[in-house]
Order: structure tokens, then C-alpha cells, then sequence
């Protein structure tokens, strides 16, 4: 279930989230969700490519290669103003989601 | 270590399916490549044996759905492959890809394309190459000084020059200028004899004008006094031509005209006042002792500037008045009336007042030719749009919004106006050329230069207008979507009710126009026809003529003229293939306008009231009237009895002898110069000859004809006419003696200039010049409407045709008759051919008015010419509805019926 539907509600925010601040690689999105939530969320290329594709239609992130010397080249996605207004809202949603369930279960208060 | 390859070649395996096109799937595979090869990295780096590492990273590419699934799922929906409603991707990213989607959907329709560029092309093309010249005619303004501040004196506003120094003398508002036109003289000792025109003007022309010399100086006031006016500006082509650009030339005497005259100055390159073919300038010749020729001699027009703080008003004010004080100065009587109607318009607009109506005519045309294209276009935009409906159904179900789906299509058509436009400059120059020759003997020189910057703007300002007329409202209706009918039946059989009503009253509409520039070319066919049947009263047939320009000194002696015109003549008869020779003053059909004051015995003569009439007044040698085949109506002929010393005597038109003597024998009566004492006796009626052109054209204060014997003859500066044409009747193609005649002359006197060689049919035709452009230009402007009203109607007709072959093939297996059939989609073609064809013939009664000057011999209800634009119409209606028709006809109800 974790993989599933928690992933599906929550893989566009967390992508949104991290190329926030600078643009980013696939393969660096992909280590960062890794690492930050420990190894329990993990994308494979063929969801989190389709994904990212997906994003970058609906205009909320922009894709471009980039060229550097030595390196092969490498695409790299940034938040749009769309994404960004996006990502606030969908922020905005999920705060108010985890503190329903808090509430709900009592972990509130535990 | 694989090779990025080895990965490349995972994924590509994975996502051939898809069929993605090659340059998106290269980028997939790009990246998702690069991905697994820097997870291997990282494994191989952090100790994991290599198989190992490779079985992990290609982990990464199963998942569920599987990697294609994923990928198609949001490739299908992409931009690259078909423009999809998001409105949050950027606009200009949606123009590139609406602009690919155009370009590549155009490229899988050639015809429609071709078809659609081209009709804009012509449309496009043929109206900038108009608006050039109409810019360069009417709209650009003179080449001088504030030209804002020029006027001309207007209403047969010629003054003597005596009128000339008075109104100079007079104005307060104006500083004024006389200049004569077509004044034409030898210029002799420098190489070969030239005849040249140029103009002889008042002092102060430059001044007025705002133009000064290039090289020397300009006339001083008084330079155009008697006594001190043997002095000449050329033209600057005149001086690069003929004198090499030598700037020595300035000081030095030229023989022009037989008088010697100094070089002043070079005039600037370009200047050319008051015509294309002014060569040179000399100052007027005042004199106002000589009182006939400073009051009654060598009329001339009058521009002026106006002062500082004077309106047009004042001027026009001031004028009148001083013409009206200017009568009692004349030495004979003037008409009253002469000086009531004297008044001043801007200069550009009397130069330009004769030709403007032609061009704005030409120019309507060809914006009712754009108009059709237009329509034309929009039609075909919108049969296309129809035919893609499920296409636009689609997208808008996927949540395209209308605003995006309209900018899509107008991108479409956006495109197609890019493309007319750009094959249109290219059309643009040719059809100035094309327009130019055409219109040659109406510019006359009067609008300089070629194609310029103008016409690229306006044709990309036109090419912008027309993509986002003829765009608009199928793009609007297109987006206008029933989804689920549209969806369900697939575009199939939904002709909806908008669509087809806009398409059919676009082909109404285009039908319509097509039928009022049908009518015009009609009228003006039947115009030139009438023209071609009009008797010009001589026979212009194996008849050469040539004129032969000796300086006007040369007839200061009277019989030394005569006798040289004896002698050209006598020779000339022999000439080898001549039958005759004549000479005349003047030339039938040519503008050149001889006319003499008369006062006519049985006329009483108030000259207060009317003045003296005017009439035409050839000078003829003996012959003249068998050799152009001139019929004597009564009396006689002049002949070599009429010298100088006989009597005088001359042979008035038939229209005159109605006009002054009606049921009297003009046999006998008298006619007089204004200026002289003596009776000339009328000893013969010939019949009319058209003097002014095919058409009439002659001037209304032309109220007569007559012909003088050249020995007796006296023109309006009473001198014998030293410059004469010669004529001469040939046993075959007049052009074959040219030469031989050419030789007489030379032998006779080598400084005496022979030009304007032509044979008197080339004249004829030459009358009816501007009526043949006129009709050539509206034949091709009509024919290309019919074409694509044709096309148009054709299009309609089909595209309905195809939408019924259900309900034909019920019909016809319920026994409908094969005939029926035929005739209901033969019908709907000439349902919509006639209503367009009923607006038009509406539109042409109301319109065609305008045409009334160009057309001779015929009004513009002309019902012949309108009953023949409906036989052609006709054939329209048929050829737009006949194949359709057939195809109906040749419907299989079994397979009509499992098509749905």
C-alpha cells in the first residue's frame, strides 16, 4: 500500500518539492527520495520517468539538457511559475491531510 | 563495463512498440540510458560485483505498469504528436507546435495547399503591385518643396502671357508661374538632329516650385523678357545623354530651335516638370509690344505657391477677381464666363485628376479578386475543418478549451496567409511590370520608380488581414462542437447546420463578386468591340506616316516652306512601292489639337456674351482628302489652285456645315480668323473623320472643323506650320518604304529631324489603347474569379454530395430514378450558382457606374452583356455540379448503405 497509493498522492509533491530550490537530474531526484525518506520510498526509471514526463506537460516542471564538458549530457528539470504555484497548494492539502489522520488516529496526542 | 549502448539498447528494446516518433524516443532513451548507467556506476563503486549490478539496474526499468504502458499513457497525450488543451504550457510554446502541427497537415494535403496559396498569391500579388502604383500616382507626394503649398489654376485655367504677368503682378496670396507643355524643338549641330520636348516657363518656375539647379544657375527674374531669353536649363538625362555630364557645358551656345541659346544650369536628376518627357526648359518670350501675340497667342497653364498665411480659399477668391479685371486688357473680346469659372485646386491633385478614377477602379477590382480568394480560402478552411471534426471533438473531450482549439486553427490559417503572402511579392513584381505596360498610356511616365518597399509591407500587412479574415469564423464554428454526436458518428454524417450554411453563402458570396467583375470585363468587351466598329471617317489601311520637324524659322519665308513640302512630296512619289503622298498638320485619331478662333458668317458675334467659336483647323496639301479616302460630301476638294495669292478658301466638316448653316447650301458662305479681315470662302463639305480619338474625345470648346490648302494656311501663332506629317499611301506593308522615304529626306535637308514613324493602322490601334488594357485587365481579374467561384461551388457541391451517399443509396433502393438523383445534386450546384449570380447582377446595376467613362457605345445595363454573363455562369453552375452529380449517380445503395 505504501508503494502504491500513498506514492501515487504523493510523488508529485515530493518531485515538485525537490527540484523547488534548483534544478535537478532524474537520476539525482531518484537518489534524493531514497535517501531523505531512508530507502522506504523508492522509484523505479519506469514510474518515475513517465511521471516526470507527465509534469513537464501539464507545464508544471521544465525540462532542458545540459551540456558539460567531460560529462554526458544530462536533463535536467526545473519548477515552472505554474509548478510553483501548484506545489504550494498541493503543500498546503497535504498539511491538512496528515493532520485530519493525526487527529483521527489519536497519534496527536500520543 | 557495458557501454552506454548495451543500455540504449535495454530501454529501446522495451519502447519499440510504441512507435513513438524517432527524435522523442531517442530523447527517452537518452535519458533513461544515462540513468542505468549511473546506477551501475554507483553499485560498481560501492563493491557490487558486476552481473550483480547489472541484474539491479535493469530492475529498475519493470514496475507496473510496465515501462512502455507508463510511457505511452503520457506520450499518446503529447504536444509533439497532436496540440492538446493545456492551458498552463506557455503561448509561444503553443504557437511553435501549432505552427509544426500546420506545416505538417498542409504537407499531408498538397492540393488543398497549392490551391489555397495560390488563389492568396494572386490576390495578395495583384493588389500590392496596384497599391504600388496608386502610392507613386496618387498618394506620394510631389517631389518639391512643401507641395502641400502648390495649387494650379484650374477650369480650362490657360492664360495668355500677357494674363500671365498681370496675375503676377496682381496676387497677394500666390507667387504664380506660367509654362507651356509639349513644347517641341530641334536641337541641331551636335551630332544628329534631335526633336525634344521641354517647356517654356516663366522666370520664376524653380522658385515657385522649390527646386534649384544641380550644376549653373536658374532663370532670373526678367530673364523671361523679349530681348534677353535666348538662355536654356536641361534636363539632367538630356545632359548625361547627350553631353556626356560635362560640366563645361554651362556657358556654352546650342542651336534649339534654330535660335542660339546659352546653357544656364543642369536641372536635378529626376526633376521633371510639367511631364516625364521634359528635356529642357527656356524661358518664356515676353513681349508686350507685340500685342497679338502677348494677349491672343500661346495660352498656357498657370501654378503657383501660396504665400505664407494664405488658404486655398483666398486664392480661389483672389483668382476669379483678377481674371475678371483681366478682361478689359485683352485686345479682343473674351467670354464672359472665362473669368467665372477661374480657380485654383492643389497642384497634385490636377496632375494626378485624369488618371485617378482609372486606377481606383483597377484597384476595387482587385480587391473584389482578393475578396473571392479570401472566400475562396475560408471555404476550403472550413470543408476541412468539417472533415476533421473528430479530431477537434477529441481533443476538446481531452480537455482542450475553445479559445485554444480556434488559435490552433488560426495558427492554420495564419500560415496559408504567410505563404500567399510571400508567393504574392513574388507575384507582386511581376504584375507591376505587367500593370505598368498596361497602364502605359494612361501613367505616361507619371509614376517613377519600380516596386518598392511599399509593396512588401502592404502585401504582408494584406497576407496578415486576409489569414485572420478568411480564419476567423471557420475556426469559430469549427470549435463549436456537438462532442458526443461528433465523437459517435466520427464526422461522418454530421453536416451541421452552420457549416454548411457559412460555406454555401461564402460560394454565394464569391459567386456574386465573380459575377460583377464578369459584368465589367463584359461591358468593357462589348465597349471595344463597339469601338472596333466605329468608322474614324478615313481608311487607315497601307497608309504610312512620319513627321518631318524643320525649325519653325525655316517657314518665316512662306513659299520656302511650300516648296520644300512640294519637293518632299514630288519625291516621295517616287519612291518605289508609294502609290501617294500628302501632309498635314496634324494626324487623325492624335491629341494634337489645332484650333483657330472663327467668327462664322450668319452667327452673330457678341463676343461679350460667348466669344468667338473654336474650331479645329487643319492644313492640308492638295490630295489630301483622295489619298485618306476623305469623301467630298459637296463641292470641291482642295487642290494646287488654292495658293497663297488665290482667295482663300476652305472645306469644313459635315457636322459644322449642320451645325452653323442647317438646310442652306454651305457653298459659298464664310468663315473668319479672329485676328483677320478677311472672308475665307466655304468651297467644300468633307466628311467627318474622328480628329480626337475613336471614341469622340473631342474637346468642348471644339465646335468645329475645317482644313485649310497648306499655301494658305495659317496657324494660331499665324505662321505657316513648319512641322508637318507626311503620309503616304503604300501598295503593300507600309513599313517597307520607310527607308526609302527616310533617304528622301536626308537628301533633301540632313539637319531636319524624321520621327514618329508609324503605319496609320498601328495608330488606330493605338486610340483604342487604354480601352484594351482596361478590358485585358478585367478579362484576367474575371476569369480568375470565375475559376475560383467555380472551384469553390465544386468543393461545396462534392463535400455534400459525399455527406448523402447514405440517404442517396436509400433512395435509390427504394427505386428513386437514376435521373432524380442526378438532377437533385446538379440542382443544388445551381441553386447556389443563381443566388450568387441574382446578388450580383443586383451588385453590377449598382456598381458598374462607375465604369461609365471607360465605355463607349454602350450603357452599363447593357443586356446583351449582362444575358452573357449569365450563359457563363451557367457553364459555372454546371461544371461545379456536373462530376459531383455523376459520382451520386454511380452509387451503389449496397455499399452506400454498409458504409454507416
Amino acid at each position: 500500500m505504501q508503494n502504491v497509493e500513498l506514492k501515487k498522492g504523493s510523488a508529485e509533491l515530493m518531485i515538485l518539492s525537490l527540484v523547488e530550490d534548483q534544478p535537478r537530474h532524474g537520476y539525482d531526484i531518484s537518489k534524493l527520495i531514497e535517501q531523505r525518506s531512508a530507502g522506504t520510498v523508492k522509484f523505479r526509471v519506469a514510474s518515475l520517468y513517465p511521471l516526470l514526463y507527465r509534469l513537464e506537460q501539464r507545464g508544471w516542471i521544465d525540462g532542458r539538457w545540459v551540456e558539460k564538458p567531460g560529462v554526458r549530457r544530462r536533463r535536467y528539470y526545473r519548477l515552472t511559475k505554474d509548478g510553483r504555484r501548484v506545489l504550494a497548494a498541493q503543500r498546503r492539502g497535504w498539511q491538512e491531510f496528515v493532520h485530519a489522520i493525526s487527529r483521527i488516529t489519536g497519534w496527536e496526542n500520543a | 563495463m557495458p557501454e552506454n549502448a548495451r543500455w540504449k539498447d535495454e530501454v529501446a528494446r522495451r519502447l519499440a512498440s510504441l512507435r513513438l516518433p524517432p527524435e522523442r524516443e531517442a530523447e527517452i532513451i537518452d535519458e533513461l540510458a544515462g540513468h542505468l548507467q549511473d546506477d551501475f556506476r554507483r553499485l560498481c563503486a560501492s563493491g557490487v560485483a558486476e552481473p550483480e549490478a547489472l541484474e539491479i539496474a535493469l530492475e529498475e526499468l519493470n514496475g507496473r505498469p510496465a515501462l512502455a504502458e507508463a510511457i505511452r499513457r503520457t506520450e499518446r497525450t503529447a504536444p509533439s504528436t497532436l496540440t492538446l488543451g493545456t492551458p498552463k504550457a506557455s503561448a509561444s510554446l503553443d504557437f511553435w507546435r501549432d505552427l509544426r502541427y500546420a506545416l505538417r497537415s498542409f504537407r499531408r494535403s498538397p492540393g488543398f495547399t497549392a490551391l489555397a496559396v495560390l488563389s492568396l498569391g494572386l490576390g495578395i500579388g495583384g493588389n500590392a503591385a496596384m497599391f504600388g502604383i496608386l502610392n507613386a500616382v496618387l498618394i506620394r507626394p510631389l517631389p518639391y518643396a512643401h507641395p502641400d503649398r502648390l495649387v494650379h489654376a484650374d477650369h480650362s485655367g490657360y492664360y495668355p502671357p500677357g494674363g500671365v504677368v498681370a496675375l503676377q503682378r496682381g496676387s497677394r496670396t500666390m507667387e504664380l508661374a506660367g509654362y507651356t507643355a509639349d513644347l517641341e524643338l530641334n536641337l541641331t549641330g551636335q551630332g544628329e538632329p534631335l526633336r525634344i520636348t521641354g517647356s517654356a516657363v516663366s522666370a520664376n518656375l524653380f522658385q515657385v516650385l522649390g527646386v534649384g539647379v544641380e550644376v549653373g544657375r536658374d532663370f532670373r527674374p526678367g530673364e523671361d523678357e523679349a530681348g534677353r531669353d535666348n538662355l536654356v536649363i536641361l534636363s539632367h538625362d538630356l545632359w548625361r545623354e547627350r553631353f556626356a555630364g560635362d560640366r563645361n557645358i554651362i556657358g556654352r551656345v546650342l542651336n534649339l530651335g534654330g535660335v542660339p541659346r546659352q546653357v544656364l544650369g543642369i536641372a536635378p536628376a529626376g526633376f521633371a516638370f510639367p511631364d516625364s518627357r521634359t528635356r529642357f526648359w527656356i524661358p518664356l518670350h515676353l513681349d508686350p509690344r507685340d500685342s497679338s501675340a502677348y494677349w491672343a497667342q500661346g495660352f498656357m497653364p498657370v501654378i503657383g505657391r501660396l504665400r505664407s498665411g494664405a488658404t486655398l480659399s483666398q486664392a480661389q477668391q483672389e483668382i476669379a477677381s483678377l481674371s475678371r479685371e483681366m478682361l478689359r486688357q485683352f485686345p479682343y473680346p473674351m467670354g464672359k464666363d472665362w473669368a467665372a469659372q477661374m480657380t485654383v485646386t492643389p497642384l497634385q491633385q490636377f496632375l494626378r485628376s485624369n488618371i485617378r478614377l482609372e486606377l481606383l477602379v483597377l484597384q476595387c477590382a482587385l480587391g473584389l479578386v482578393l475578396l473571392i480568394a479570401c472566400a475562396n480560402v475560408a471555404g476550403l478552411l472550413l470543408g476541412r475543418a468539417i472533415s476533421r471534426q473528430k479530431e477537434i471533438a477529441l481533443r476538446v473531450a481531452l480537455g482542450a478549451s475553445r479559445t485554444r482549439i480556434v488559435r490552433q486553427l488560426l495558427t492554420e490559417s495564419l500560415v496559408l496567409a504567410f505563404a500567399g503572402g510571400s508567393l504574392g511579392i513574388v507575384i507582386a513584381f511581376v504584375a507591376d511590370m505587367v500593370l505598368r505596360t498596361a497602364l502605359s498610356a494612361t501613367l505616361n511616365g507619371g509614376a517613377p520608380g519600380g516596386p518598392g518597399w511599399q509593396i512588401l509591407v502592404f502585401a504582408g500587412v494584406l497576407s496578415l488581414f486576409t489569414g485572420l479574415i478568411f480564419g476567423l469564423a471557420p475556426a469559430l464554428i469549427a470549435s463549436r462542437q456537438d462532442l458526443a454526436h461528433a465523437i459517435k458518428t466520427g464526422g461522418q454524417r454530421t453536416t451541421g447546420v452552420a457549416r454548411v450554411r457559412l460555406r454555401s453563402a461564402l460560394i454565394v458570396g464569391e459567386v456574386a463578386l465573380a459575377v460583377l467583375l464578369t459584368t465589367s470585363a463584359g461591358l468593357l468587351m462589348r465597349s471595344l468591340w463597339k469601338l472596333a466598329q466605329v468608322d474614324p471617317g478615313f481608311q487607315p489601311e497601307h497608309l504610312l506616316t512620319l513627321r518631318v520637324s524643320p525649325n519653325q524659322s525655316l517657314c518665316q519665308r512662306r513659299d520656302a516652306c511650300v516648296a520644300l513640302y512640294d519637293e518632299v512630296l514630288r519625291r516621295a512619289r517616287e519612291v518605289p512601292g508609294v502609290q501617294d503622298a500628302a501632309a498635314a498638320n496634324t494626324l487623325p485619331l492624335a491629341a494634337g489639337v489645332p484650333a483657330s478662333a472663327v467668327k462664322v458668317e450668319g452667327l452673330p458675334y457678341v463676343p461679350a456674351e460667348r466669344g468667338a467659336p473654336m474650331f479645329w483647323a487643319g492644313a492640308v496639301t492638295p490630295g489630301y482628302f483622295r489619298l485618306m479616302n476623305i469623301p467630298i460630301l459637296q463641292g470641291r476638294a482642295l487642290d494646287y489652285g488654292d495658293v497663297e495669292k488665290a482667295s482663300p478658301v476652305v472645306v469644313v466638316s459635315a457636322a459644322t456645315a449642320r451645325r452653323y448653316w442647317p438646310g442652306q447650301n454651305p457653298i459659298g458662305k464664310h468663315v473668319e480668323l479672329v485676328w483677320e479681315d478677311r472672308w475665307w470662302t466655304v468651297v467644300g463639305v468633307a466628311g467627318d473623320v474622328r480628329q480626337f480619338g475613336l471614341a469622340g474625345g473631342t474637346p468642348d470648346y471644339i465646335r468645329g472643323a475645317m482644313y485649310m490648302s497648306y499655301a494658305q494656311a495659317e496657324d494660331t501663332n499665324r505662321e505657316l506650320p513648319a512641322v508637318m506629317a507626311l503620309i503616304v499611301r503604300t501598295n503593300g506593308d507600309p513599313i517597307r518604304v520607310v527607308s526609302g522615304i527616310r533617304d528622301v529626306l536626308w537628301q533633301l535637308n540632313p539637319n531636319v529631324p524624321v520621327d514618329e514613324i508609324r503605319s496609320m493602322v498601328s495608330l488606330v490601334n493605338e486610340s483604342t489603347q487604354q480601352s484594351r488594357a482596361m478590358m485585358w485587365l478585367f478579362m484576367s481579374f474575371a476569369i480568375v474569379a470565375l475559376v475560383l467561384a467555380a472551384i469553390g461551388a465544386y468543393g461545396v457541391v462534392s463535400y455534400a454530395t459525399a455527406q448523402r451517399t447514405f440517404e442517396i443509396g436509400v433512395r435509390m433502393a427504394l427505386g428513386a430514378a437514376r435521373g432524380n438523383i442526378f438532377g437533385s445534386v446538379l440542382g443544388q450546384s445551381f441553386r447556389l450558382v443563381l443566388v450568387g449570380l441574382a446578388l450580383g447582377l443586383v451588385s453590377s446595376l449598382l456598381l458598374t457606374r462607375l465604369l461609365a467613362t471607360f465605355l463607349y457605345g454602350t450603357g452599363t445595363h447593357d443586356p446583351i452583356t449582362l444575358a452573357a454573363v449569365c450563359l457563363v455562369l451557367m457553364a459555372v453552375a454546371l461544371f461545379a455540379g456536373y462530376a459531383p452529380a455523376r459520382k451520386a449517380v454511380g452509387i451503389d445503395p449496397l455499399i452506400a448503405l454498409r458504409s454507416d
